[in-house]
């Protein structure tokens, strides 16, 4: 929307738009939000997955110490 | 199909049955090496374990002990109830108070070395460590204003001795009388004994000390396993039931989850991939973590329920004092908006200068679980 057709609006018809526009983003948030908990709910469906990958840690630091040397070589 | 399922359900329950007969099992044998290292700790020192960790008697070098020797084994319940075994055994409580502090450095180091193989993905890696990281910087924070207190007034070492005096030893409420477990446990160890003695006379106590460190080592290893498997069901509702709610809820869930699985490690370490995915937020993860500290405090509780007589009061109150200081420190720390935030800010810088420059974070770990507390054992050398 232009601010010329804001400018002719009358300050009721503003006032609706902005708690119109209120409700909208509320909704929008909520959404958002309720989309945040289900992504971390549904992963929680898979803690059997999590449990096995906190295991492989020593492989975890071999891979580490091979970028850190790779990293230091490239300088 | 009805009789495959029904059958399928049977054997299911059964397969349950056994996990949870081994899971007593090896609580068991975890109960009885604690007595085992007590028993050979006592045996060895002759009442003069004080001369033999004479070098401990500088806290800082106490603390140095739990840290290293709980990054190596990855296990601080491992570690603290191997300390219970050695305070039954004659270890001053005050040295060992230091160590059981370091146990809990010590075991941050797992959830750093998970949040490495996020390496490959910069962001990712940066979410990853800095979940990681940030119990580190919690528990280094910990110490840096328990320990100091420690040293000078033993709050922690007298409040664990006041409650464990009445608890096992007091007139009133003693449950002396009670202790079932001494004599269940006394045929293993005797066994055990016997056996040490088989393979070398007058090195029996030692031997003895050596045997307990693994059963403990590997009953706290496939307990962990068995619960993993029995109490996930369990975990997941505990977890459900905690998102989207307010962080007194994430430390709770935190403590259950631990105490389910037996391990903080696993439970801190679980988040990591979580985090790095960026489905939780560093700051409903920092919650989490905390609850870790309090949960994996019980694994030393338990063990404590294994000494009987004179030293029930005294490896109860290093049990105690693992959790009181852990307790204390999460109250204390969390409930302080200017504390609460410096754990965080410190995670998210080293984070941000790790995943710039990798060897930063090797050059991080080496410092914060080995360097840091090395320099700290020679400037108290050096002021006392």
């Amino acid at each position: 929307m232009e601010s010329d057709d804001l400018s002719s609006l009358s300050e009721k018809k503003l006032k609706k738009l902005i708690n119109e526009t209120q409700d909208v983003l509320d909704q929008l948030k909520a959404e958002l939000k309720q989309r945040k908990l289900d992504r971390q709910h549904h992963e929680i469906d898979h803690m059997e997955d999590y449990f096995e990958d906190a295991e492989h840690n020593l492989s975890n630091l071999r891979l580490f110490i091979q970028k850190v040397f790779s990293e230091i070589r490239k300088r | 199909m009805t009789n495959i399922s029904a059958s399928t359900t049977n054997s299911n329950t059964a397969v349950r049955i056994i996990q949870w007969l081994l899971v007593l099992f090896l609580i068991y044998m975890l109960i009885t090496a604690v007595g085992m290292i007590g028993s050979g700790f006592k045996g060895a020192t002759k009442g003069q374990a004080m001369e033999l960790f004479a070098f401990a008697t500088n806290p800082f070098m106490g603390l140095i002990v739990g840290v290293i020797a709980t990054a190596m084994i990855q296990s601080s319940s491992t570690v603290t109830s191997i300390i219970v075994g050695l305070v039954a055994g004659g270890l001053p409580v005050e040295m060992a108070v230091p160590m059981v502090m370091g146990a809990n450095i010590g075991t941050t180091i797992t959830n750093t070395i998970v949040s490495l193989g996020h390496i490959g993905k910069k962001k990712e890696f940066r979410r990853a460590f800095a979940a990681a990281t940030v119990h580190d910087f919690f528990n280094v924070m910990a110490v840096a204003i328990f320990l100091p207190i420690e040293i000078i007034f033993h709050p922690l070492q007298k409040i664990a001795g006041f409650f464990a005096a009445h608890l096992v030893g007091g007139e009133n409420l003693s449950v002396k009388g009670l202790n079932f477990i001494k004599p269940m446990t006394k045929p293993v160890i005797e066994e055990f004994k016997n056996l040490a003695e088989f393979i070398s006379q007058p090195g029996a106590h030692v031997i003895l000390i050596v045997f307990g460190i693994f059963v403990i080592f590997f009953a706290i290893i496939f307990i962990g396993k068995l619960l993993k498997k029995l109490m996930v069901g369990r975990a997941k509702a505990i977890m459900h039931a905690s998102i989207g709610r307010g962080p007194i809820s994430g430390i709770t869930s935190g403590t259950i989850v631990t105490v389910l699985v037996q391990s903080s490690s696993t439970t801190t370490s679980l988040m990591v991939p979580l985090a790095g995915a960026g489905i939780f937020k560093l700051k409903q993860i920092y919650p989490f973590t905390l609850g870790a500290n309090i949960g994996t405090t019980i694994t030393a509780l338990l063990a404590a329920t294994a000494i009987s007589g004179p030293a029930a009061v005294l490896a109860l109150q290093i049990a105690l004092v693992h959790f009181i200081y852990n307790t204390t420190a999460v109250a204390l720390i969390y409930s302080i908006k200017f504390l609460r935030k410096i754990p965080l800010r410190g995670a998210l810088w080293m984070a941000r200068v790790a995943s710039e420059k990798k060897v930063y974070a090797l050059l991080y770990m080496i410092g914060v679980f080995f360097v840091i507390p090395g320099l700290m054992v020679f400037l108290y050398q050096l002021m006392a």
